[in-house]
């Protein structure tokens, strides 16, 4: 049978003219080429890829000076080091210096991703937490606002990195659950004004004695993001300790937790964002009869965020946006009284243009007012580019 | 040429749906299948696609089969490769003739390291009933899934790519002689 065929073929190969031969022949080699080129563009070994983000910031508050700032520069390094193990890295600059204890270079994060199947990963190393919206995804051309909202610096100590490991598993096409086990927060840096804040370790040899639990359940379908997250654990360091038997101060635990819930909604041109977050201090009493600094029993805050887009042309647009923020770092007092001037909203309305989805060109002005006695509201105007590579 | 796009064997690789699964979707038995000769695209025409589309058109990342039942064109279903973040992606499209409206959009082979989750049926029902009256743009007409970003408006592109690719040539074909293997 194949004889058969294959005489048929050379015949009619042979009957076929020539030049129709060698034109067909032609675009064979031409298409081959084509075929190897693709082909080795698909199957291109592990690789390495940089990118990263910026963001230059204009800040012109009323009564404080006006200044430039080159908030951030991140660069991103992945790097694919076989078919199921990946490495992430994201190294940080801020304010594009750093001297006497000003700007900062960190590692925001660096750790393994083991894909095990479809459904599940193992992370490992130092990690961004998945606590919030903003704390994972905080490229500046994904939020509006010059600045990120104050909810992400005094009641989510945004970014929260951690030395630690823990899984993440997808379940059915929308769902994901993640959960961590991560270096701790030092309760020496708990204040009154920033709550959790200064009590970040940063992965700087972090102390081991305050291992945390973080979580994440998320639902995720097109155009529609809900999250839980929470965050736990206890911040007696060793050093917390010692200070407490030098101050004669009896202390067990400081354990602390933060609980978040946070939606992203886009329907048509509009979206609305909000992120919602309650913590818990314990043994504050105790521990603000050590370090003094007031440090609230509770801390709460929120924002709201609707905008809508209502310019488009090609790659580029316009969208504007309203943003209403609530920060209160001493909800509730164990000792002590409250400061009212920790305890501010934040209202703000701007507008992002998108020349490119990667690069926003931002402006928004606001007022902040605390609820100090007498406080006045105080304004600002920022401007802003961001751009993600 | 088409079980070339079913050999990603590559880092993080997932093949959903091998080219021969993905065309049996696009033409049931009994249509058959011809391949579409996209190299006869004038430059009049690749200034349009890329017009639409801000980058070059190359018929080396994209196949289309034009579907026939007893020498009526029913369809045209398009093999795409699109770059997510860094890595190709790829997918196919089906165009209804002569409605010329998207059926459906199904995930063949994901590289990506971030950003599986547009695999998300809800995800690529969105580009049913799309046409070329239809922005097909991210976070317009077609929502992201937060995460997934690139892959999304890479899907987004190719889409609007394969369906200005119907109005501009596709549609005017007529039925083809040229077998698909």
């Amino acid at each position: 049978m194949k004889t058969y065929l294959a005489s048929f073929l050379l015949s009619l190969c042979l009957i076929l003219p020539q030049g129709l031969l060698a034109q067909t022949q032609k675009e064979f080699e031409k298409l081959q080429t084509q075929v190897d080129q693709l082909s080795l563009k698909l199957e291109k070994p592990a690789s390495t890829t940089v990118g990263g983000y910026a963001e230059l910031h204009y800040n012109a508050p009323q009564e404080v000076t006006t200044q430039f700032d080159f908030h951030r520069f991140v660069l991103i390094l992945k790097k694919e080091i076989n078919s199921w193990i990946r490495f992430n890295a994201e190294l940080e600059l801020e304010h594009a210096l750093v001297n006497n204890g000003q700007g900062e270079l960190e590692i925001e994060q660096a750790g393994l991703t083991f894909t095990i199947n479809n459904k599940l990963e193992a992370k490992a190393g130092v990690l961004l937490l998945p606590v919030g919206l903003i704390n994972v995804r905080h490229e500046p051309n994904t939020f509006y606002g010059v600045d990120r909202p104050d909810v992400n610096k005094y009641v989510i100590p945004t970014t929260l990195i951690a030395e630690g490991a823990g899984l993440s598993l997808n379940i059915g096409d929308s769902w994901n659950l993640q959960g961590y086990l991560v270096a701790g927060l030092d309760a020496a840096g708990f204040s009154g004004g920033n709550a959790l804040r200064k009590g970040r370790q940063q992965a700087y040899k972090s102390d081991a004695e305050s291992i945390a639990q973080t979580g994440r359940l998320q639902y995720n379908a097109p155009g529609a993001t809900f999250g839980f997250s929470f965050y736990q654990g206890d911040a007696k360091t060793v050093k917390v300790a010692a200070a407490a038997s030098q101050a004669g101060v009896s202390l067990d635990a400081v354990p602390f937790g933060l609980y978040t819930a946070d939606l992203d909604i886009q329907q048509g041109n509009f979206t609305l964002r909000s992120e919602i977050a309650q913590g818990v201090i314990g043994n504050s009493a105790a521990l603000n009869q050590i370090y003094g600094q007031n440090v609230g029993a509770s801390f709460s805050g929120y924002y709201v965020e609707p905008s809508y887009k209502f310019w488009f042309a090609g790659d580029q647009a316009i969208g504007t946006f309203a943003r209403f923020e609530d920060v209160n770092p001493q909800k509730s007092m164990e000792s002590g009284s409250s400061n009212g001037a920790y305890n501010f909203t934040n209202n703000r309305v701007g507008v992002n243009y998108w020349p490119h989805p990667d690069i926003a060109i931002k402006w928004d002005m606001g007022s902040k007012k605390t609820k100090a006695v007498n406080a006045l509201a105080q304004k600002d105007m920022n401007l802003g580019v961001g751009w993600s590579f | 040429m088409g079980f070339l796009f079913c050999w990603g064997t590559n880092a993080q690789a997932v093949v959903y749906l091998s080219t021969e699964e993905a065309l049996r979707l696009a033409f049931p038995a009994g249509e058959q299948r011809m391949t579409v000769p996209l190299s006869q695209l004038t430059d009049a025409q690749l200034a349009g696609l890329k017009e639409k589309t801000g980058m070059p058109f190359s018929s080396r990342i994209t196949h289309c089969y034009q579907g026939l039942k007893q020498g009526k064109i029913k369809g045209y279903a398009c093999i795409d490769n699109m770059i997510g973040k860094s890595e190709y992606i790829t997918y196919l499209l089906y165009i209804r003739h002569p409605q010329g409206e998207v059926e459906f959009v199904e995930l063949m082979t994901y590289r990506e390291s971030e950003g599986g989750e547009i695999k998300n049926p809800a995800f690529l029902r969105q580009f049913q009933g799309k046409n070329s009256e239809d922005p097909v743009r991210l976070e317009r007409d077609i929502r992201k899934i937060s995460g997934a970003t690139y892959s999304s408006r890479a899907l987004a592109t190719g889409a609007r790519k394969l369906i200005h690719l119907y109005r501009i040539f596709l549609k005017d074909l007529p039925p083809l002689h040229q077998a698909a293997p």
